[in-house]
């Protein structure tokens, strides 16, 4: 956990400045008084100073998510915008194959058309293509610019576009088949920093010993840090709560040297 | 289904969504009403076809609103959906 230590005219003023350095708002964080020498509280006492020493309360949570994301995303997505004009070989063999009579079903052109349709609304340039084809689902990939607004923060305009290309597509159940949407790759470079900070967070855990919990999950990130946590007998993860709220926790496992168990008890 | 010809008319887009995914597309509608910055846009289905348009739990409803705002986004223009009922 990173600390920071400032000095105010009073013990607010101390607050608003660590908030401000820790880039949280003033109810998110922690703080500890370590030299006050003003007698009220709250009051502005001319001329003294409060020292405080102060911490994020959200970091261990949906904020580490966020800076995961925010901080090793979005320029990458500009550097690969510049380049995808030229995409690797695998992508123009497959937009060929695609364009072959016979190769593509009639469901996955369908599904194609769809989505360019929606993407169309936002951005001009943007085309789909069919990336790859099973019999149980669909890839399309989505290129062009605009790769910011089509993705969105963590992925949601993505998520959005899937889901209703889902619906709009796959409205008989019988002939249903699952459509994944993509753009440069982002789905493989989310799971990456997913594993990353799965590995980090755990790590946190089994030091402290303490569970942490992390929001703003759907289900297939909640997936991919179960799995990237399974193997380490060390840990445990468990989602609880329902629907929207539904998150993650790395609880701690066994080992002796625990000083505050109570965390850990209460989840086996 | 073709691409859209006006791009900047979030209208045309909640109607494209909408019509695609009911039963009963003939009783799509769909009007605007435009504000300084904020306009908003009302959608009305068949009775029958307000679950495909909502979703469980509001999950269709709620990616449509997504589109929706990324598409206002790029128009510099805030809507919002009301899903008349």
């Amino acid at each position: 956990m990173r600390f920071v230590e400032v000095e105010g005219k009073s013990k607010r003023d101390a607050i608003e400045k660590a908030a401000r350095e820790l880039g949280v708002p003033v109810e998110e964080i922690g703080i500890e008084i370590l030299s006050d020498s003003g007698r009220g509280f709250f009051g502005f006492v001319g001329g003294k100073k409060v020292k405080v020493r102060a911490w994020s309360k959200r970091e261990s949570r949906e904020k580490l998510l966020d800076e995961v994301m925010e901080t090793e995303e979005p320029p990458r997505i500009e550097q690969e915008a510049e380049v995808s004009p030229d995409p690797a070989p695998s992508a123009s063999a497959a937009r060929q194959a695609s364009d072959e009579p016979g190769e593509a079903t009639e469901k996955a052109e369908q599904a194609r058309e769809v989505l360019q349709g929606l993407v169309g609304w936002l951005s001009e340039q943007a085309t789909v293509e069919i990336k790859e084809e099973t019999s149980e689902r669909i890839l399309l990939e989505i290129h062009g610019d605009k790769t910011g607004l089509l993705i969105g923060k963590r992925g949601q305009t993505l998520d959005a576009l899937q889901f209703l290309a889902n619906k709009m597509v796959n409205r008989s159940r019988d002939s249903a088949k699952r459509i994944e949407v993509d753009m440069e790759q982002y789905r493989k470079r989310r799971e990456q920093s997913l594993r990353s900070m799965a590995v980090r967070l755990g790590q946190k855990v089994k030091k402290k010993r303490k569970p942490i919990t992390i929001e703003a999950m759907n289900a297939h990130d909640r997936r991919i840090v179960h799995l990237t946590l399974k193997n380490d007998r060390a840990l445990e993860t468990k989602s609880v709560g329902k629907g929207e709220m539904r998150k993650l926790v790395i609880h701690p496992v066994g080992g002796g040297r625990s000083k505050r168990h109570e965390g850990s008890g209460a989840a086996t | 289904m073709t691409a859209p010809e006006s791009t900047d008319n979030v209208k045309d887009l909640i109607e494209y969504i909408a019509k695609a995914l009911v039963d009963q597309p003939e009783q799509v509608k769909v009007s605007e009403v435009e504000g300084e910055k904020t306009s908003v846009i009302e959608l009305t289905v068949a009775k029958e076809d307000l679950g495909k348009v909502i979703g469980k739990q509001g999950r269709t409803a709620r990616a449509i609103r997504t589109i929706l705002s990324a598409a206002s986004t790029k128009i510099r223009k805030r809507s919002v959906l009301e899903i008349i009922e």
